[in-house]
């Protein structure tokens, strides 16, 4: 039976698509039968109406750019940071033998047991939050940029010193580009990461941005705008993962499977 | 003991040794059956266009019969012996086993594939075993016709082995005791030593045409290599590509075991070579 | 070129430790210094002394048992409910349709953005922490197992046609054992989310015993000395943990071929 391409198309793609409606559909029949309180499951109308007014009054982009700007600092700071480390250990492999069980160290204590230490030593305003980005950012972005650096294939270097390469030209020409596919995963990960910690900052103590707003909301019992700040958070968080996977694919387009 | 050493002859009703032991006895199979292969036709969807992978092809293979199916990528050969295995039940035509449609796979119709398709986490041993798993042999025969079949590879030794930890021959070799340990009637082989280097696959040439005659299981190959299929094969059947149909079947008649350096065997491979050069496609219809 | 190696072949590699015994020296020379009449004695000693007053007094353990306990149960609830669900989504060709791309959205979802709904919906008490912990573990473990078990290979589905194995042997000698890798690394993963989620709820949630409330403790009466014996023991215990399980497979999968 010949079906015209673009229904095919749909058939196929038609049960994902389905799969958020399925979970609005039924979060709408549920809270139809009124089976729990008002303020604690509301249907997804009232929520998308909450949206469109906090969007309206621009209290969402006021909360939205706060976080983003913790964000944005934070992570410049830790993948910055990261980046150099990384690339410093990775051409001095000396570095990395000092430096390696200490940055371990580290990593094991999860990023929000830092937080009290933290406001202790700087107390509750902005910079204990971008300390912890930082933090969190530059773990996998120093761990992926070594990683990438130090894999750079041997046959690869070794054509290098054949044309004599200096220091500089290595890095630029070389080392740079090879890792670079490795290195944009790390800076995934890291902005990931960093979007999440924002959010548990916030909720430590904060006056503006999206964990904050949602802590605010709950203090109000207004699960509506919690609602709305777990959804936004959910979709920007997507946004920027997806955002960043382009960029990655298109860097990695010439990248040959290894092995 | 050893009960498989006795070597059987490659013709059909062959007289049955009546001092195996019972539970043997019934482990074993009765290699009488006719592979027929009539007028089969396949084609593949690819973006709604039909793209004819096989067209036409016929064969017969006696029981014990050694049939080698030469021809170049893309000419369906793989396609005809999963076919033939039961793992594609889409075709056009016929294909009787024993007189019975095909119709899925079956433990009388072994396959051993390119890859040696062993599992990385069971051992040499295990991988063998598993092809039991169906079937309700005692343990105790179970565990001698693993071991009998281990020894008929070659890779004593080597049963508590993981297959990351023995060579690509040696895995291909477990991959064949896996498919001969059911005594199927029927062995199909895809290309088997297509995945290792050119001194192992000669060596493992020789050890197929010693396990062959030592089994006497029908066997049919499929190769690229046109030396292997006259090498091993009683009958050679050309393939020419897309689509995939037979342009000559040539019946080798040399007595096995071979040698190599044989003039008969390099005329063959001439004519063989020459068909690919100049093929001249025939209907060989039974 | 490893030059310490070549220069010292016979000894250990501990350079590594040289960052961390300069951190312990200057922590020990300068802690009695601590700013400020605010700031508790914040030595290395101090730490000590706390630690042992806290051991003796039984409350480190009530606290550290206490955050044990969530972690253990709500991984237990979460990774065993994710496990399934990773299962039932890579089996069923239609589960996976319908609801694969809405657990791959939902797990876009911060776990401690879930914190305020999670209060609304539970209160500020043990369910909350529990529901948190839970689902922290549940996405890792859901996702990993989905893409180890949809992932099996034809070849390896082809084997098993052809040898007609049954039902119960293909989950036990084919499917199990090929997801299982990807299995325990979402293990680690739950795991480590799941102790992570636990000090969060702590902190965020209300106060009860546990690590998490030793760190607020310590925050609240700036004490550094309580604060680092907090950290020290959540790194230490994220760290044992981890261990733990790389263990564990290092056993379970002893039939891998080892990578250098």
């Amino acid at each position: 039976m010949q079906l015209s391409p673009a229904f095919g198309w749909l058939l196929k793609r038609l049960p994902s698509l389905l799969s958020p409606f399925i979970l609005i559909g039924v979060w709408e029949l549920v809270a139809q039968t009124h089976l729990f309180a008002a303020n604690i499951l509301i249907p997804p109308q009232q929520v998308f109406r909450t949206f469109l007014d906090l969007l309206a009054d621009g209290e969402l982009i006021d909360n939205i750019e706060a976080s983003g700007a913790r964000v944005l600092s934070g992570f410049a700071i830790g993948a910055g940071a990261g980046l150099i480390a990384g690339m410093a250990m990775g051409l001095y492999p000396a570095l990395e033998r000092y430096f390696g069980l200490l940055f371990t160290v580290i990593r094991q204590v999860p990023f929000i047991a830092w937080a009290p230490l933290l406001i202790v030593a700087f107390g509750i305003g902005e910079t204990f939050k971008i300390i912890i980005i930082a933090n969190a950012a530059f773990f996998p972005v120093a761990l992926s940029t070594l990683d990438g650096v130090r894999n750079v294939p041997r046959h690869l270097k070794d054509v290098a010193a054949l044309f004599r390469f200096d220091r500089l030209a290595l890095m630029r020409s070389l080392v740079l580009p090879a890792a670079l596919p490795s290195i944009l995963t790390g800076v995934r990960l890291a902005l990931s990461r960093s979007w999440m910690i924002v959010v548990a900052a916030e909720l430590f103590a904060a006056s503006s941005g999206i964990g904050h707003m949602m802590d605010w909301g709950r203090q109000m019992f207004q699960i509506d705008v919690v609602m709305v700040g777990v959804v936004v958070t959910g979709v920007v968080g997507f946004i920027l993962d997806q955002m960043l996977r382009q960029v990655e694919a298109h860097f990695s387009s010439w990248k040959l499977p290894s092995r | 003991m050893a009960v498989s050493k006795i070597v059987q002859l490659p013709t059909a009703n062959r007289a049955r040794e009546t001092h195996e032991p019972p539970s043997i006895a019934v482990a074993r199979r009765h290699h009488a059956t006719e592979l027929v292969v009539r007028n089969v036709s396949k084609s593949f969807n690819i973006d709604r266009r039909p793209l004819p992978v096989l067209q036409d092809i016929s064969l017969v293979a006696q029981p014990g019969q050694f049939i080698t199916i030469v021809g170049a990528s893309g000419c369906g050969k793989s396609t005809l012996l999963r076919l033939i295995a039961g793992l594609d039940r889409d075709f056009e035509g016929e294909i009787l086993f024993g007189g019975r449609p095909v119709s899925g796979p079956s433990l009388d119709r072994g396959l051993v594939f390119q890859d040696h398709r062993l599992f990385p986490w069971l051992t040499i041993e295990q991988n063998i075993a598993s092809a039991f798993s169906s079937r309700p042999i005692d343990t105790a025969t179970k565990r001698l016709l693993v071991k009998d079949h281990i020894a008929l590879v070659g890779l004593n030794g080597f049963e508590k082995a993981y297959p990351h930890q023995v060579s690509g021959g040696m895995a291909q070799r477990a991959a064949i005791a896996r498919a001969l340990v059911n005594e199927p009637d029927i062995l199909l082989l895809d290309e088997p030593l297509g995945a290792v280097d050119a001194l192992t696959r000669l060596y493992l040439q020789e050890e197929l045409q010693r396990i062959w005659l030592q089994k006497g299981v029908t066997m049919i190959m499929v190769t690229h290599d046109i030396e292997e299929a006259v090498f091993l094969g009683d009958q050679v059947i050309v393939l020419q590509p897309r689509p995939g149909r037979i342009s000559k079947v040539i019946d080798v008649g040399l007595t096995q075991p071979r040698d190599r350096e044989d003039s008969r065997i390099l005329k063959l491979k001439k004519e063989i070579l020459g068909e690919f050069h100049n093929p001249a496609p025939i209907n060989y219809s039974i | 070129m490893n030059k310490h190696k070549a220069r010292f072949p016979h000894l250990p590699d501990l350079r590594g430790t040289v960052p961390l015994a300069l951190i312990f020296f200057v922590w020990a020379l300068k802690g009695h210094e601590a700013s400020g009449p605010l700031f508790q004695d914040a030595s290395i000693g101090a730490v000590f002394d706390t630690g042992l007053d806290l051991v003796k007094s039984g409350a480190l353990w009530e606290n550290y048992r206490a955050s044990l306990l969530r972690v253990v149960l709500g991984f237990a609830i979460g990774g065993s409910i994710g496990t399934a669900i990773g299962l039932l989504l890579g089996v069923s060709f239609w589960m996976d349709r319908l609801f694969g791309p809405l657990l791959t959205a939902l797990r876009q979802i911060p776990i401690f953005g879930l914190v305020p709904l999670l209060g609304l919906w539970f209160g500020m008490g043990e369910s909350a922490k529990l529901a948190l912990v839970a689902l922290a573990a549940f996405f890792p473990m859901a996702l990993n197992t989905y893409e180890s078990v949809r992932n099996l290979p034809t070849a390896y589905r082809e084997v098993a046609a052809l040898y007609r194995f049954k039902l119960l042997y293909r989950l036990r000698f084919v499917l199990v054992p090929y997801a299982l890798p990807g299995v325990l690394t979402g293990l680690k993963l739950a795991l480590s989310f799941a102790w992570i989620s636990v000090i969060g709820a702590e902190l965020f949630l209300s106060a009860a015993p546990g690590l998490g409330n030793l760190l607020e403790a310590g925050r609240e009466q700036f004490r550094i000395d309580m604060i680092v014996l907090g950290i020290l023991l959540v790194g230490g215990t994220g760290w044992a943990m981890n261990a733990a399980v790389t263990a564990l497979e290092r056993h379970l999968l002893r039939w891998r071929p080892a990578f250098s």
